[in-house]
């Protein structure tokens, strides 16, 4: 009874979280997912999250379902920290519930929080006999989620090996799904030129500012309290395997710089914390400070986020009674796609004659206005004169 | 048979058997598509090409470079398919392209 009364509470965080996100519309890289378009991670959760395609609510769906995902994923943490005293493991609970990363991250349809919840549970295998398939599918699984699960892989190998298992077998289930990945980016030309897109992104930045940056999403994905901790943890107990893969999130976070890759640092800290539980001397206060410090991020995070304008756009032309194809004008992002329930094309002179909306994010073209009317300045939105009609007789 | 059971360990567990099959399964998906695509990573000829075919069809039909997938390359010309990503059901559009002209025709045009 306990137990089921913590997963209620524990959901009613989660859907909390979710809704969150949900208030803010959709973003162009949850749009990717939502949509099933296929760039720039592996199709694994990406082709079961299209299954809801289609659903009115789908979006909220996803959203409550990944927010569950990485809220419950605490039971992992309980359970890998099996054999500590009951005030380490709430300790420990707790900082997982309230890092950074896990507060701004769940709700997001973004493969980076699943991630970090694959990396807890490879660190889980790191501290519990299992038969080794069961990693070598949890690897490709996770490999096949998104990219940068790579960078848990001194965590794969460290679960492999600890594993009773021949080097062979053990070498078979943590290179073939490495192989099987190479093979699917094979496959898409997309992703490898997206790639070199990303690679290059930002590239005037100095080591110094990229540096900065990094050890601000540090903070944030622990909360501070968990990051300094968690980094103590790992170093001081020279826990190799999550120092590599410490070290190599850090340098990926440097070179992308996205915002929603904190997450990825909090199973690592959370790994490191683990490893050295004896030293968070005043408990209470420790949790105190981390719930306060998430209540703070949870309330930046809410002031300073704007709706998107795809959602507020699409939301006027469906009352002003637009129809037919939306062009837009300018480099746009996926969501104007997944908000819009008409078909979203490039602005051409040939399509014109056949849209029922136009929006320019960036200097409208010209082009025959008699029968339009502009709706709204930002951005500039035009509607067929018939659809306002039809709309307001 | 018995060099392969001691690879996968023991196989009282049906984690081998499930980590044998998805293997087998993704690689079965995925060796033909990516021998399709061989000319693009061997023939960086090829690759320009393919590229400005792309570029070019998705500025003709105002499409998003994102909805294409290429099915097939030839000396002269490539096949691809446009997926328009949309909430529900997606509309598809298969397109040809001749690289003399860069000029995109629906598949079902062709003589």
């Amino acid at each position: 009874m306990r137990r089921a009364i913590i997963v209620a509470c524990l959901e009613c965080y989660a859907l909390l979280l979710a809704l969150l996100q949900w208030t803010l519309g959709v973003d162009t890289d949850e749009a990717k997912y939502l949509l099933n378009i296929p760039y720039p991670h592996p199709p694994g959760v990406r082709w079961a999250l299209s299954l809801f395609d289609g659903l009115a609510m789908q979006e909220i769906l996803v959203r409550v379902l990944l927010a569950t995902v990485l809220v419950q994923a605490v039971w992992l943490v309980w359970d890998t920290t099996r054999g500590r005293t009951e005030h380490q493991r709430l300790l420990l609970a707790t900082l997982w519930l309230t890092c950074g990363g896990l507060v701004m991250q769940a709700g997001t349809v973004m493969m980076a929080p699943l991630t970090a919840v694959q990396g807890l549970a490879l660190f889980y295998f790191t501290r519990r006999q299992v038969p080794p398939a069961y990693i070598g599918v949890l690897w490709l699984f996770s490999l096949f989620t998104a990219y940068q699960t790579v960078l848990f892989a001194p965590i794969a190998v460290a679960a492999l090996l600890h594993q009773r298992c021949s080097l062979r077998a053990k070498a078979l289930y943590f290179l073939v799904p490495l192989a099987l990945l190479a093979l699917y980016t094979a496959t898409n030309p997309l992703i490898i030129a997206s790639f070199a897109i990303h690679g290059s992104r930002d590239l005037h930045s100095s080591v110094f500012d990229r540096t900065l940056a990094t050890l601000h999403l540090w903070a944030i994905g622990g909360s501070g309290i968990l990051s300094l901790f968690g980094t103590y943890g790992m170093f001081r107990s020279r826990s190799l395997p999550v120092a590599a893969s410490f070290l190599l999130v850090f340098a990926y976070v440097a070179l992308s710089r996205h915002d929603y890759y904190a997450v990825l640092f909090a199973p690592l800290l959370l790994a490191g914390a683990v490893e050295r539980p004896a030293m968070f001397r005043f408990p209470h206060t420790t949790v105190l400070a981390a719930a306060a410090i998430a209540g703070v991020l949870l309330f930046q995070f809410t002031r300073m986020a704007a709706v998107s304008s795809a959602r507020m756009t699409v939301e006027r032309l469906v009352v002003a009674g637009a129809e037919g194809p939306l062009l837009i004008e300018g480099s746009f992002g996926h969501q104007w796609q997944y908000e819009s329930p008409w078909p979203v094309y490039r602005f051409t002179d040939a399509r014109v004659e056949n849209a029922g909306a136009v929006v320019c994010l960036e200097r409208c073209p010209d082009w025959d206005r008699s029968s339009w009317r502009v709706l709204q300045t930002g951005p500039e939105t035009w509607v067929k004169l018939e659809w306002l009609a039809y709309a307001m007789p | 048979m018995e060099g392969i059971k001691a690879i996968l360990c023991r196989m009282k567990h049906p984690g081998p058997l499930t980590f044998g099959l998805l293997c087998v399964g993704a690689a079965a998906l995925l060796a033909p598509r990516a021998f399709a695509l061989l000319p693009l990573y061997l023939d960086s000829g090829v690759r320009g090409q393919v590229q400005q075919a792309l570029e070019r069809t998705a500025e003709r039909e105002g499409l998003l470079l994102s909805g294409f997938t290429v099915r097939g390359i030839r000396s002269d010309g490539m096949t691809a398919t446009h997926r328009m990503h949309t909430k529900g059901r997606d509309m598809q559009r298969c397109f040809t392209v001749d690289f003399a002209t860069f000029t995109p025709r629906a598949c079902d045009e062709q003589s």
